[in-house]
Parts: structure tokens; sequence; C-alpha cells
């Protein structure tokens, strides 16, 4: 025992001599020989973390937590950053049409150009839809994308329904009522959109978005407004439920997405249709005025060959094919001319004639000289002698003619010089008067020179005044000789003057002749030269 | 074609999740895992697909949730003929189930019948007065698979021709 004991006291003595040797040679070799050490060691740490995780996973866990999720959170962080860098240089570099078509999206939408992007570069797709009875998880229908079957969805409904209980009972206690909205896994995730008595559980690959849970919704609601009472009477019969049609309706929400799509697609054409639209407007526009510049060329030319235009300033403008005359012309007929020389061009589709007559002052003088040519052209020509006073507003004009139409004629005339402003009539209608004495040699009938001047100025008088009365031819006899010669005479007399009348005056008026065989009234035998006569009278029309 | 889900209450250990495992899959394990929340099997019948609900075991510290009995169409009550504690709960578990699903039908299994046991005849019987609800009482053995699978089919045909 003794031995023992100073065995004991003797290592201790040696431990507690070297004990500072020792630790400082361990020291020195530390600092001395860090690389070798480390190698020798380096084998052993990696059985030693393993040994500790498998042993006390959870100290490891929370001994490394502080550090690794400050690692990850940054890890995540800086991803995100240099991910809206990226979106931020692609915004700000690309000015392709595709850039340009979304910042119009977003601003038509209004949702940042950022979150399109995001919805360009990934896709959302709903993959399957169950319908599950809320209380007790049972599958009451599935539609799914063929390519993506769910593996045992019976288990999967009853599993969600378990899920489901668990998290809202757990949040209820929390004291907020609120319900378990989705599920996430790897890429995808299970949207849950709850009623009172069912459930949908949507699997979506990729991320949804805000129309993606609109359309969930709607079609949801749809569904229980149709089927709800189906659906909270199911006691375990499928049977019960309308199953088909419940799946029809789910089937719109697997076609919606690709519905989505293309009314994204169906922007496109509008958005480029526009600047096309815009051009053919502005080339249209060239094209038109190109043809407005060619017809108004043509109008100008053509009023510039109408003599009787040149002297008038016409404006004239030609848009969309219709021709505007607008300016002032003394005449309507100068109007109406201007209108009828244009017509005819080709291409102009209306003409709108804006024109204004508006009667020139003519000088007065000159406005005297042309009545006064004219009523001295009556007297010539139709032998009309009428006076008049014009005191450059008024014409007083006085005189007789032998009918009403000669009168209207003359009176109308005279309207149209220009300038009178007003003319007072005083002419009386008188109705025409023929005496004439047409004489004979004895024993003749021929119609000598002053006869026949006589006959003339008859037949003008019935011309000029258009007259259409009877004439009537009384012959007288000279008493010389037998009463049948002299009847003779007479008679070949009347036929000389009628012939005259007719086949030298073109006299249309009937005639009335007569045969006496006395003298004329107030005739005697001293004066048989005067007695041998006709005696041409008009035999004056009732009026 | 019928759907519907049907759900074993029982304290822990009594062995519902190995009533299920033999009537699903007609397989039997030694070793004990305790389930944890809620386990669900499906066992597709010729005119019924049942959705059979085995949730955690009643223990004195943590009650069964409700939650998961909602919906069922018939309760299966499991207790262990060797712990006489668990055929005491029944009681309970009955009021549970008929104070969720009111009226619904019942099964006991009194299992582990293959482990020597002094639960009488008339033990048993005395049972059925504990509720109306009650179709069926049966000795089982889920590792010997006595009356297992009668006992689920019993509690289907009671369902099934109440849907009728």
């Amino acid at each position: 025992m003794a031995t023992n004991n100073k065995g004991i006291d003797e290592s201790q003595a040696l431990e507690e001599a070297l004990e500072p040797i020792v630790n400082k040679l361990i020291d020195k070799n530390f600092e001395n020989s860090q690389e070798k050490l480390a190698t020798q060691i380096a084998p052993l740490i990696g059985v030693a973390i393993k040994e500790q995780i498998r042993s006390q996973k959870d100290d490891i866990i929370d001994a490394l937590y502080p550090v690794m999720g400050n690692m990850i959170s940054k890890f995540v962080t800086k991803s995100l950053e240099e991910m809206l860098h990226k979106i931020n240089a692609q915004i700000q570099n690309g000015l392709s049409t595709k850039t340009i078509k979304r910042k119009i999206k977003a601003k038509m939408k209004g949702v940042s150009e950022t979150e399109l992007l995001l919805q360009e570069n990934s896709s959302a797709q709903i993959q399957s839809v169950l319908l599950i009875h809320k209380e007790s998880g049972i599958l009451l229908a599935k539609v799914e994308k063929s390519s993506h079957g769910l593996n045992d969805p019976d288990m999967l409904a009853s599993m969600m329904t378990a899920i489901r209980s668990f998290v809202n009972d757990w949040i209820a206690n929390d004291g907020n009522y609120q319900e378990l909205g989705e599920i996430e896994y790897g890429g995808n995730k299970i949207i849950i959109e709850a009623s009172g008595s069912s459930y949908l559980a949507i699997i979506v690959e990729g991320a949804a978005y805000a129309k993606t849970y609109e359309t969930i919704s709607e079609v949801f609601a749809t569904l229980v407004s149709r089927y709800g009472d189906a659906i909270q009477a199911f006691d375990g019969d499928i049977q019960n439920i309308p199953l088909d049609e419940i799946k029809e309706l789910l089937q719109t929400l697997l076609l919606e997405e690709t519905q989505l799509q293309e009314e994204k697609k169906k922007i496109h054409p509008l958005l480029i249709l526009l600047p096309i639209l815009l051009i053919l407007w502005f080339l249209y526009n060239l094209y038109t005025n190109y043809l407005d510049t060619q017809l108004q060329d043509e109008v100008n030319n053509k009023l510039s060959h109408t003599p009787q235009l040149l002297l008038y300033k016409i404006d004239t403008k030609v848009k969309d094919k219709e021709l505007t005359l607008s300016g002032n012309l003394p005449y309507e007929y100068y109007k109406n001319l201007t209108e009828k020389t244009l017509q005819n061009i080709e291409g102009l589709e209306s003409i709108k004639n804006e024109i204004n007559v508006v009667p020139i002052q003519s000088d007065p003088m000159q406005i005297s000289a042309h009545i006064a040519y004219y009523i001295k052209g009556l007297q010539i020509d139709k032998d009309i002698h009428l006076s008049y006073t014009f005191d450059f507003t008024t014409l007083k004009i006085e005189g007789s003619v032998a009918n009403k139409e000669l009168k209207k004629e003359i009176l109308a005339e005279l309207d149209k010089i220009q300038g009178i402003q007003k003319i007072e009539d005083k002419i009386k209608v008188v109705p025409l008067k023929i005496e004439k004495f047409i004489y004979f040699q004895k024993n003749s009938s021929r119609l000598d020179l002053t006869s026949q001047n006589k006959l003339i100025t008859i037949i003008n008088k019935l011309h000029n005044t258009k007259n259409t009365d009877t004439l009537v031819l009384n012959a007288y006899s000279d008493k010389i000789g037998s009463i049948e010669h002299n009847r003779y005479l007479a008679k070949k007399r009347v036929k000389q003057v009628e012939k005259f009348l007719k086949e030298h005056g073109g006299i249309t008026n009937p005639i009335k002749s007569e045969i006496f065989d006395s003298y004329f009234p107030g005739m005697d035998e001293t004066h048989p030269n005067k007695s041998r006569c006709i005696h041409i009278s008009l035999q004056q029309s009732q009026i | 074609m019928f759907s519907y889900k049907i759900v074993l209450v029982g304290n822990f250990g009594v062995g519902k999740t190995s009533l299920i495992r033999r009537f699903v899959e007609n397989s039997f394990s030694e070793d004990y895992l305790s389930t944890i929340g809620v386990s669900i099997s499906k066992k597709t019948l010729q005119n019924a697909t049942i959705m059979i609900w085995d949730i955690e075991g009643h223990t004195e510290y943590k009650p069964i949730f409700k939650q998961y009995l909602l919906g069922a169409k018939g309760f299966i009550l499991v207790a262990d003929l060797l712990r006489e504690s668990t055929i005491q709960e029944l009681q309970n578990h009955l009021t549970l189930c008929n104070e969720v699903i009111q009226g619904a039908p019942v099964c006991i299994a009194l299992n582990k019948s293959d482990c020597p046991h002094d639960f009488n005849e008339e033990q048993m019987k005395a049972l059925f007065n504990l509720s109306e609800n009650i179709v069926a009482i049966e000795k089982t053995s889920a590792k010997e698979g006595t009356q297992v699978e009668s006992l689920f089919l019993q509690l289907n045909k009671t369902i099934t021709e109440s849907l009728v």
C-alpha cells in the first residue's frame, strides 16, 4: 500500500513538475507545425461531426442555426438581388418590340413590369383539380391533365382534409378564424379554395398569379351555386352527385390557362395594327390630297378657258373630290354657267355652288343708252312709237301698242336691262286699225306700185302686231259699163289683192270679201277713179 | 358505388393500426409504432371505397382530436383485451362519437384475442348496453387475422344498407 501511495505521489510530483514544460512544448509545437497538425486531425473531424450529428442532431442544429440561418438568408437575398438586377437590366436595355409591348401592357394593367417579366419567365399551369367533401375528406370529383395523373387521389383527398382540419383547428385556437390557403412543395403548390361543404384542392405547377386565383374562385363559386345542395346532401353514395356536370365545369380550369395565354397573344395584332392603320391613313390622305390638287388644277384650267367668267374672281376649293365654288357674280346665268362648265370633270364627285349673285351697279348713262337703243329699235323694227323718261332709277314709258302680248314682250325686254330699279308702265293697248283704199285703172285689175306699197304697209302692220283678225275686202264700182262686166272686174280685183297679200305677204288672216254694184259711199259719177276701188279694213275682234 | 369514411377510435397501443394493416394489406408486424396525428388507408370493396382514418391513440394527457371524426359514416372502437382500462374507456369513446356524428353505427373490436385473457362472453354481451349505435362486438386478433375482416365487412354492410 505504502509503495503504491508513494508511486502516486511520485507521479503527481512528476506531473506537476513537467506540466508547465509539456504545455509550453505543446504550445510551441502547435505554433511551429500547425499545418502538420491540421493534416493529422482532419480525418478525425469528419468522423467526429458525423457522430455528433447522429447522436445529437438537435444540438448541432441549434449550434449551427444562427450561422446557417444568416448564411441562407444572405444567399437568398443576394440571389434575389441578382435576379432583380438582371431583370432591371433587361428592362432598361431591351428596346425590342417585346419590351415596348410589355411596357404598354404594364401601363394598361397597372402592374409593374417586373411582375410581368416574372410572369413571362415562368408559367403557371393547373395540373389537377380535386373536389373534396369537406368533413369526410371523400374525393367527389377529379379532373387532371392526362400527362399528370395523380397517384391515389383518394388518399391525397383524405390526407389534405386531415391536414386542413389540423391546421384550421390550430389557427382557430390562436384566436383568429383563418383557413389554410395553400401548401407548397418544390416548384408546385396546392391551392385550397373552400366553401361550406366542400373544397377544391388545385395542384399548380409553377407560380400562380392573381388571375389564377380569380379564375379558381369564379369557377368554384359557379360550382357551389349550381351543385352546392347536391354536395351538401352527399351521404357516401357517389351516384347522387352530378359528376359529369361538375367535371365539365372543373375542366374549364385546366383549359383556363391555355385560354389566358391565347388572350395574351390576342393583344399582338392590335398593337401591330395600330401603327399600320396610322400609316395607311397617312398614305390615304396623301393620295387624296394629290387627287384633289389634280382636280383643282383642272377646275382652274377650265375656268380660265371660259371667257365670260374671266373678268370675275371665283374661288374654287377641292376637298375629298368635292368642289366648293364661292365668290360674287353679276348674273344667275353666270353662276349656272360656272357650274355647268365644271360639271364634266372626271373624278369630281360633287359641286357645292355657293356663288352669290350680286347685281353690278351699272353706269346710269349706260342704262339710259340701253333704253334709248331698245326703244329706237322698236320704232324701226316694229313701227312702235313709245316715249319715255328715265331719272336713273325709274323708267316712265308711255305710248300704245296693238295688243297685250306685245306690251308684255316689251316690258319683259326692258326689265332685262340691268340698273333699272322700277318701271312705270303707261303703255296703252290700242287695237290695230286698217283703213286703206286700193284704186284701179279703168277696166283693169292690175295692182300699180302705189297700191302694192299700200298692201305692203298692211302686211307689215299685220306681221308686226301678230294680228290674226279677219281682213275685210269691199269692192266698189264706177258703174261704167254693164253691171255684169263691173262685177266680173270687181271679183278679179279682189282676187288680185288677196293673191298679193297671201303670196307676197304671207298673210294667214282669214279674208272676207264683198262685191258692191254701187259707188263707194259718198262718191258719185263725178269721181269715177276714186269710186273704182277696194276698201281694206280689219274686222275688230271682240276683246 | 359508395365512397365513405370510417374512423378507428381507441386508446394508444390497442392495435388500431394493426387491425387496419390486417384488413387492408393482410399483414402484421410485431413492432410497435405509435401513430402520430392521423394515418389514412384506403380499402376498395366490391360496392364501396372505404377511407379508413387511423387516428392517434387516446392517452390520459392527449384527448382525441374531434375534427378527425367529422364526416365519418361509422366507427370502429378498439380496446385491448389485456388492458381493462381500455375497455372501461369505450364508454367515453362512444359518447364522443355520438356527439360528433349522431347515430353513426359503431363496431367494437376487442383486440389481441390471440393472447390469453379472462374476458368472458357475458361481459362482452353487457357491452351492447353501452349504446344503441353498436352493431357488432367481436374479439379480434390482428396478429392472426381472427374476425378482423368480418368486423369491417359488417360495418360496411350496415353503412351501405343505410344509404340505399
